[in-house]
């Protein structure tokens, strides 16, 4: 033998055993906890019981992340109602409102909820790729009748809202949303109720 | 029963290590101000491009695992000498050509192959390749061809920081000689602490602990940069 081995070569069975052991535990590791903690992905579902997923989703934006970003087009701006019917009443009492935006694309936002019963408002933003294998990034859940901030999109497809009247009056959604991003077509998912802007902005 | 309980102590105690050092330099290397830097910089800039290749290898916990593993069972200076200087050529020829020639590598699907040189040499030095296949290769060879490879990680590193046109070939040389720095300052402790660790009487079973733990940490490298080039590729 030349010089950089050890001395006595292992057996061929403990060789076996460790090297298919180091394989096997480090495939392991991969899946389960590299996977969420690294790219957002958790297949097996240990990530987010260890609470390593949200590290993925916050360190991919990171990653991609600066305090000023550039976008060739696409700017564009609108204001969007949405009327919620009182919970029990005829309508949809809830529905979701999203739009369409790249990973990366940015968007500022303001609603307002107007209604007898505002305050029984709920909400969740969260932005969600496209099916059938939907990987659902959530921001917030809350029962507001307002909310104002911005949106970087963590992943390719929709992003936006839930809501939820959970009043016995209607209330209607004030949504004024600008940035780069694309309307969601009626029917399709994001925008199963079919809203339609208010004011549409220029491209 | 109790060497098993150890081994698995040192593997996860590694992979919690890994996976910490994993995220923080995903970007590996150059990165933050650093890059910042670079980025702002034109003309040459000798010391601070020395500083930032010496910080990146002394930082690269990939190009440290795999010339550990090198230097494992090297018991003579002279034999340490030739395969670092093999390594050290075949990187600096990568990557020299690489950012010279402005070819571009897949950075995942390099750093994928680094992270199998790592299992390799720590699989080589278990005495894997003559149990399993009843010939030694040729280890000259394998450390240079690694070299290269490793040199193209590095150029991939370099690449990724808008090197200005201006006073890049002195730039790119004060990095390749402060890799070797740093990989001189890295060799150092490391050959100090194994020589230590030789005399010591359990080495020969500890080695074996060792050398698992590098070809493990060396599989889950080469995964998560698959990975990598995988989510990247398919999103």
């Amino acid at each position: 033998m030349t010089e950089g081995q050890i001395k006595n070569p292992l057996s061929l069975r403990r060789l076996t055993v460790l090297t298919l052991g180091a394989a096997l535990v480090a495939t392991v590791l991969s899946v389960t906890v590299v996977l969420p903690a690294e790219f957002g992905r958790d297949p097996t579902g240990v990530g987010t019981l260890l609470g390593l997923k949200d590290l993925g989703g916050g360190a991919a934006t990171l990653a991609t992340g600066s305090a000023a970003r550039f976008y060739e087009t696409g700017f564009r701006s609108d204001v969007v109602e949405i009327p919620l019917s009182a919970k029990g009443g005829g309508g949809a009492s809830d529905l979701e409102y999203k739009v369409r935006m790249k990973d990366g694309a940015t968007l500022i936002y303001s609603w307002e909820a107007e209604g007898a019963d505002a305050d029984g408002l709920f909400f969740d933003l969260h932005s969600e790729t496209d099916g059938p294998d939907i990987h659902v990034v959530e921001f917030k859940q809350a029962t507001a009748s307002r909310s104002d901030g911005s949106l970087v999109a963590p992943v390719d497809g929709v992003h936006g809202w839930y809501w939820q009247n959970k009043s016995a009056k209607p209330i209607v959604v004030r949504l004024r949303i600008a940035g780069f991003y694309d309307l969601v077509p009626p029917g399709e998912a994001g925008n199963k109720e079919g809203i339609l802007p208010k004011a549409v902005g220029a491209e | 029963m109790f060497n098993i309980y150890l081994r698995l102590l040192a593997m996860s105690a590694l992979a919690v290590f890994l996976v910490a050092v994993v995220g923080d330099a995903a970007a590996h290397g150059v990165q933050g101000k650093d890059a910042a830097f670079v980025a702002g910089s034109s003309g040459p800039q000798i010391i601070p491009f020395l500083y930032l290749g010496a910080k990146h290898m002394v930082t690269g916990y990939d190009h440290l695992l795999f010339i550990l593993g090198v230097v494992f069972f090297l018991y003579r200076l002279t034999h340490v000498a030739l395969y670092v200087t093999l390594f050290s050529i075949g990187h600096s020829v990568t990557l020299l050509a690489g950012v010279l020639g402005d070819i571009h590598v897949n950075a995942h699907l390099v750093d994928a192959v680094v992270g199998l040189s790592v299992a390799y040499k720590a699989f080589d030095n278990l005495g894997g390749f003559v149990r399993l296949f009843g010939f030694q290769p040729d280890l000259r060879g394998a450390v240079f061809g690694f070299g290269l490879v490793h040199g193209f990680g590095l150029a991939t590193k370099l690449q990724d920081l808008d090197l200005s046109p201006n006073g890049l070939i002195p730039n790119m040389i004060a990095f390749n000689v402060g890799v070797e720095i740093g990989q001189l300052i890295a060799l150092s402790v490391m050959l100090l602490v194994i020589v230590w660790w030789r005399t010591r009487r359990n080495f020969e079973g500890q080695a074996v602990a060792a050398n698992v733990a590098l070809m493990f940490a060396g599989f889950l490298l080469t995964q998560y940069q698959l990975l990598g080039y995988l989510i990247e590729k398919g999103a």
